[in-house]
């Protein structure tokens, strides 16, 4: 019992929080302090007025990553597990770089361009 | 006349172009947009006590979908099962599977309303051929956990903004304990969503905690099994009511998966603690407790090949050990019938091309408890407590 909540104690410790970042599109553009990647590869953007989030995950210094959460199967909205994303829906599962890796989606996650700014990462919305 | 014609053509065309406007963007501007979808499986089953073979479609499902607009979808799901329905013939079902709206509350949560499949066991959701190992259905998922199970209610989905827990909880239509039956549980004393009563409604629940490669999921369910009205169901000395002569289940599971190894874990039980009274009510032997559970462990054989072609493609073997004891607990009027204990071992490939279409090939051993001689249907045919089943499948899923 004790081992049992020591192994829980240290799931929730290793993912205590999803990287949440809470921001806006302006001029088909979402700016996010670089500082953001400093301790965690990834950050989920909840953007207001949309109906999915974008992931944005840093691969290098210099390159990064962004993410539409829109399953390409039925274009439900995609939960984050800590590994990739999984489509409550139907249970498409994607890699942590858009990958399908479990159908029925089809195809990989829609990719936004991403730039790097002086101390901003810059995310095109098409 | 040609004016009528007309007008239904006119509407015919505007709601087509209205159902494929597609926006990209992630604005809410206009989104409206049609998905179809859908999954079938069909399979060969040789046994051999019986020395006999059946070839089946086992089912084919239309998933369509329709998003309204960026808050409001409806989403859908009709099944054909056994191929074929003709009247007067047995087996075959035409079924809507799911038919119910959602609606987006805000970033992490979701309302659902109408004909869906609540969150219990990993198969009741995630029920796809091309999602599970094996041909069949693990027996625990079918006779404890009835999947595909689906009641008319309402019910809220989510997930924590910061951790990874998935939530959901139901409010459903009940069971009809009139139709429970001895060797599969509740099983057909589902409503699925035709003329279900009302009068009796259940409760779901789960809980899913998914940090990485592992994911864990608490579930229960308890609701009412007898709808009739008062005075009916006091005549044969049941309680009727929201949540009378309850049925109730409680599930756990845990999914590991890593770099092609996947294992899963699945414990359940089912407690009708008025068995007695259902059985003396509509002269049935039912059981007032059920257990099961499975153990299962699957390995990617393509996954460590660096060669190009196989990196889309999966073969995947595996093996998976069923419990069940599907009379755990008979009422005392009532004899236990040990052929309900059963333990199932399978072991097979799976061999995906793609992620959407399955081959499959499994052998099951089974065995069971021995039977008593007042059960018997037919004396003079001698039980056989272990038999062998060898499984050949074909599934998609888009």
């Amino acid at each position: 019992m004790f081992v049992g909540s020591g192994v829980l104690v240290s799931l929730l410790s290793a993912c205590a929080s999803l990287p949440v970042y809470k921001t806006s599109i302006i001029e088909n553009k979402i700016k996010i302090p670089l500082a953001l990647f400093t301790d965690n590869n990834l950050q989920i953007l909840k953007v207001q007025n949309s109906l999915y989030d974008i992931a944005v995950r840093k691969e290098s210094e210099t390159k990064f990553m962004a993410l539409q959460l829109r399953c390409t199967h039925a274009d439900n909205a995609l939960t984050a597990t800590g590994k990739g994303f999984i489509c409550n829906l139907h249970g498409s599962t994607f890699s942590s770089d858009g990958n399908v890796t479990k159908g029925p989606a089809e195809f990989a996650l829609k990719k936004y361009r991403v730039e790097l700014n002086a101390n901003e990462v810059l995310v095109f919305i098409d | 006349m040609s004016r009528l014609i007309f007008i239904i053509n006119f509407l015919f065309l505007f709601s087509n172009v209205n159902a494929q406007t597609v926006n990209d963007s992630l604005l809410n501007k206009v989104i409206a947009r049609t998905t179809i979808g859908g999954y079938g499986d069909v399979s060969y089953q040789r046994d051999f006590n019986n020395q006999t073979a059946t070839l089946n479609l086992n089912r084919f499902v239309l998933f369509v979908g329709h998003q309204f607009n960026s808050k409001i979808s409806v989403f859908t799901e009709l099944e054909v099962e056994d191929a074929k329905v003709e009247g007067g013939d047995n087996g075959g079902e035409v079924a809507l599977e799911q038919a119910y709206l959602q609606f987006q509350l805000n970033k992490t949560n979701h309302l659902v309303a109408g004909l869906f499949l609540p969150r219990i066991g990993i198969l009741n959701e995630d029920h796809l051929p091309t999602s599970f190992n094996g041909v069949e259905r693990n027996r625990i998922e079918t006779l404890i956990i009835p999947s595909t199970w689906r009641e008319i209610g309402v019910g809220l989905y989510g997930n924590l903004l910061r951790l990874p827990f998935n939530y959901s909880i139901a409010l459903t239509n009940g069971l009809n304990a009139a139709s429970f039956e001895h060797d599969n549980g509740i099983r057909s004393g589902r409503y699925e969503g035709r003329n279900a009563s009302a009068n009796n409604l259940a409760l779901t629940a789960a809980l899913q905690f998914n940090p990485g490669n592992i994911r864990f999921q608490v579930s229960g369910y308890y609701g009412g099994s007898v709808g009739l009205a008062k005075k009916d169901a006091d005549k044969i000395n049941l309680n009727s009511g929201t949540f009378g002569t309850p049925v109730v289940i409680g599930e756990a599971h845990v999914i590991y998966d890593y770099k092609g190894f996947n294992a899963r874990l699945l414990g359940t039980a089912l407690s009708i603690s008025d068995a007695e009274k259902i059985n003396a009510a509509y002269g049935h032997d039912i059981t007032g407790q059920a257990v099961g559970g499975y153990a299962e462990v699957g390995y990617n054989l393509f996954e460590s090949l660096k060669r190009k072609n196989l990196q889309h493609q999966k073969l995947i073997l595996f093996a998976r050990y069923e419990y069940l004891d599907l009379n755990a607990g008979v009422p005392d009027n009532n004899v236990k019938d040990k052929t309900l204990n059963q333990q199932h071992i399978v072991a097979g490939l799976n061999y995906l091309p793609i992620n959407n279409v399955t081959l499959k090939a499994d052998i099951r051993f089974v065995s069971t408890g021995d039977t008593e001689q007042l059960l018997m249907a037919d004396p003079e045919n001698e039980y056989q407590n272990n038999n062998t089943f060898l499984n050949l499948g074909i599934g998609f899923s888009f």
